[in-house]
């Protein structure tokens, strides 16, 4: 029984931990990161900036072009509204804003934001949303409410993502952030 | 004293082969779970749970209940991999470290959920209440009533695992708690594709979790029952069965079937003797003669009730024997010169470890026994020494009447074999016994690479 061990050499030892990093910072840089804009493409112009008038801030919801199937439906079932706009404390006697439609993987998304007097975020709408898939609709229908409340809450972009609807987070905060540019306070 | 003889089919006994080395290197493991644990903390990071601790109370807590779900699943996966008792790792490190291993593991895995239970509980009681934050993670949100119930159970095998409870259950018992962590861990899977937040929104990333959990849970199957099957398909039937000393017998296995076998000396097996009521359990036994095609001899002391049986087992019952295992081969010894120590019924592994040595390594073995009685294969021992130009050393007794404090320190090692310190150490025996050995050896000047122990199994 006489077995000669041989040392393993430096290569031999090293290479499995250097591939193995690199394979997994690999993974790790394919990853959706909610940090970055994630394929988010903002098309089309601000709207006009109109002084805010109750009939504006109340408008509901999704336009007549994408709302044919899943708001009517999806409604019945899951939600009494669609989603639903959200007012500030304050007074939204200022401009109404309707910004650009982000464009992103399930959809686009656009929303109108309403402003105080003193140029404080006061209301956000959500005009679009995607929603031809009932399991869009339906993840929009319960996050974007949260959205809009959080936005209004703080009054900027910066809003946390609710699990599962991450998509439309960057969409939202592309949106909206779009519209606080064109609009600084 | 009985030595396997071939069966009448087989025109001559010849040592069974040795099994295939592992090529696994300690680094090997380290860049696998460094890797691992690269990839779940970056999958966290990379997802915002670096940017949201100190954000705010509930973002902070959320982000920590995620890195603490996911390592606590990333020690559950290593975990299985180490039951999964793979060749590649079993060869290198042996079944008994994969066991500790295991069982620390398992510690790990509850401290990070206990943790991760905690967090989440903390980051939906900021908006909801406690109670509430308690009402739905316990049952209103989705799958969550059956990860609560996955999580108990988790708790429960950890628990009915650590020292003092084990000691107190029956195997029996231990085992059939310690078989339901299966379902407990897949009971906890769903949650963590549909709530965690890593998984819920990230494709590639819920991809790799489903994949690295479907591979493990192939493997699991493929290695646990496949090698299973592959036992039952061979079994073997007892041959001999000899009273050796006191509580002490030896059983001799044999079968055509060990024609395809392929031990060291200094193995064990897991046993599984197919009689009523004792089927679905196994025993580790060590080799106590060198594996041959004629067959494998186990010395066996009485302690329990399986090995009770196993010592008054009747001749051609069949017995289902998966493995060898364990590390402690004479692959350990290149040319040195070596030390055995036995205790007790650890004669066994070390008759069987010193049939492989050769002149060269001039054999001494210290045999440590309590009682005269108890004392077995001596004139076996005796001869495989002398034939090696080896000698035997007996020290018998009770601790109590010995002359000295410890029989294994520096001093008395060194006056019963000299040049100890350029000896390889190899001991089986009690646990206690195989400490004091250690530390007799290395305080002796024994390199700690050039001491190994194996548990006795008995």
């Amino acid at each position: 029984m006489v077995v000669v061990s041989q040392k393993p050499t430096l290569g031999r030892q090293i290479f499995p931990a250097v591939a193995l990093t690199v394979v997994g910072v690999g993974f790790i840089s394919l990853l959706d990161n909610p940090g970055g804009n994630g394929g988010v493409a903002l098309e089309g112009a601000i709207g006009a900036v109109v002084p805010s008038t109750s009939e504006t801030t109340s408008t509901l919801a999704p336009s007549p072009a994408t709302s044919v199937i899943a708001p009517i439906e999806v409604s019945t079932t899951l939600a009494p509204s669609p989603v639903s706009p959200v007012e500030g404390s304050g007074v939204c006697d200022g401009d109404v804003v309707t910004g650009p439609t982000a464009v992103f993987k399930w959809g686009g998304l656009q929303l109108q934001a309403t402003f105080t007097k003193k140029n404080v975020l006061c209301g956000v709408t959500v005009l679009n949303y995607p929603n031809e898939k009932d399991k869009s609709a339906r993840i929009n229908q319960s996050a974007l409410p949260i959205y809009n409340r959080e936005a209004v809450e703080i009054g900027s972009a910066q809003i946390a993502v609710v699990s599962g609807a991450t998509d439309s987070w960057r969409a939202y905060t592309a949106g909206l952030q779009a519209i606080l540019d064109a609009h600084p306070a | 004293m009985t030595r396997p003889t071939p069966a009448s089919s087989e025109s001559q006994v010849h040592p069974l082969p040795a099994p295939r080395d592992s090529r696994v290197l300690d680094t090997d493991v380290g860049a696998i779970i460094g890797a691992l644990t690269l990839v779940v903390v970056g999958l966290w990071s990379r997802h915002g749970g670096v940017a949201a601790l100190g954000n705010s109370a509930a973002k902070t807590y959320t982000s920590l209940a995620q890195l603490t779900g996911l390592l606590c699943s990333e020690a559950g996966l290593l975990g299985l991999i180490l039951i999964t008792r793979t060749p590649l790792v079993e060869r290198r490190y042996g079944l008994d470290r994969m066991f500790n291993w295991h069982r620390l593991l398992g510690e790990a895995m509850s401290v990070f959920l206990g943790l991760h239970i905690a967090f989440s509980v903390a980051a939906w009681a900021i908006p909801d209440g406690t109670m509430n934050a308690v009402k739905s993670l316990t049952g209103k949100e989705p799958y969550m009533a059956l990860t609560t119930v996955g999580s108990f159970i988790v708790l429960l095998v950890t628990i009915s695992s650590l020292k003092w409870f084990r000691n107190k259950l029956s195997y029996e018992m231990w085992y059939f708690v310690h078989l339901t962590a299966y379902f407990g861990l897949a009971a906890s899977f769903s949650h963590q594709i549909v709530l965690g937040t890593d998984f819920a929104d990230d494709a590639l990333a819920r991809g790799f979790w489903v994949g690295i959990h479907l591979a493990l849970v192939v493997w699991l199957i493929w290695s646990r029952w496949g090698r299973l099957f592959i036992a039952i398909a061979r079994p073997l039937r007892v041959a001999a069965v000899t009273h050796e000393a006191q509580g002490v017998t030896s059983v001799v296995l044999s079968g055509t079937h060990l024609r395809k076998a392929k031990a060291h000396g200094g193995q064990f097996y897991l046993v599984r003797q197919m009689v009523k009521g004792r089927w679905w359990q196994t025993n580790p036994f060590s080799l106590s003669a060198q594996p041959t095609n004629a067959g494998l001899r186990f010395t066996v002391k009485s302690r329990g009730e399986s090995s009770n049986a196993f010592t008054n087992i009747a001749l051609g019952t069949r017995v289902i024997v998966e493995g060898p295992y364990g590390v402690c081969t004479p692959d350990v010894v290149n040319s040195e010169k070596v030390l055995l120590v036995a205790g007790g019924v650890g004669i066994g592994p070390v008759v069987s470890f010193l049939e492989q040595l050769t002149t060269q390594h001039e054999p001494i073995i210290l045999y440590r026994v309590s009682s005269e009685h108890e004392m077995s294969h001596v004139e076996e021992l005796e001869a495989l020494a002398n034939a090696r130009n080896g000698s035997v050393h007996t020290l018998v007794g009770p601790r109590a009447t010995l002359k000295v404090a410890d029989p294994f320190s520096a001093d008395v090692l060194l006056k019963a074999v000299p040049d100890l310190a350029q000896r390889v150490v190899i001991v089986a025996g009690p646990e206690s016994m195989v400490k004091a050995v250690q530390r007799g050896a290395r305080a002796a000047g024994v390199p700690v690479e050039n001491i190994h122990a194996e548990r006795a199994w008995w």
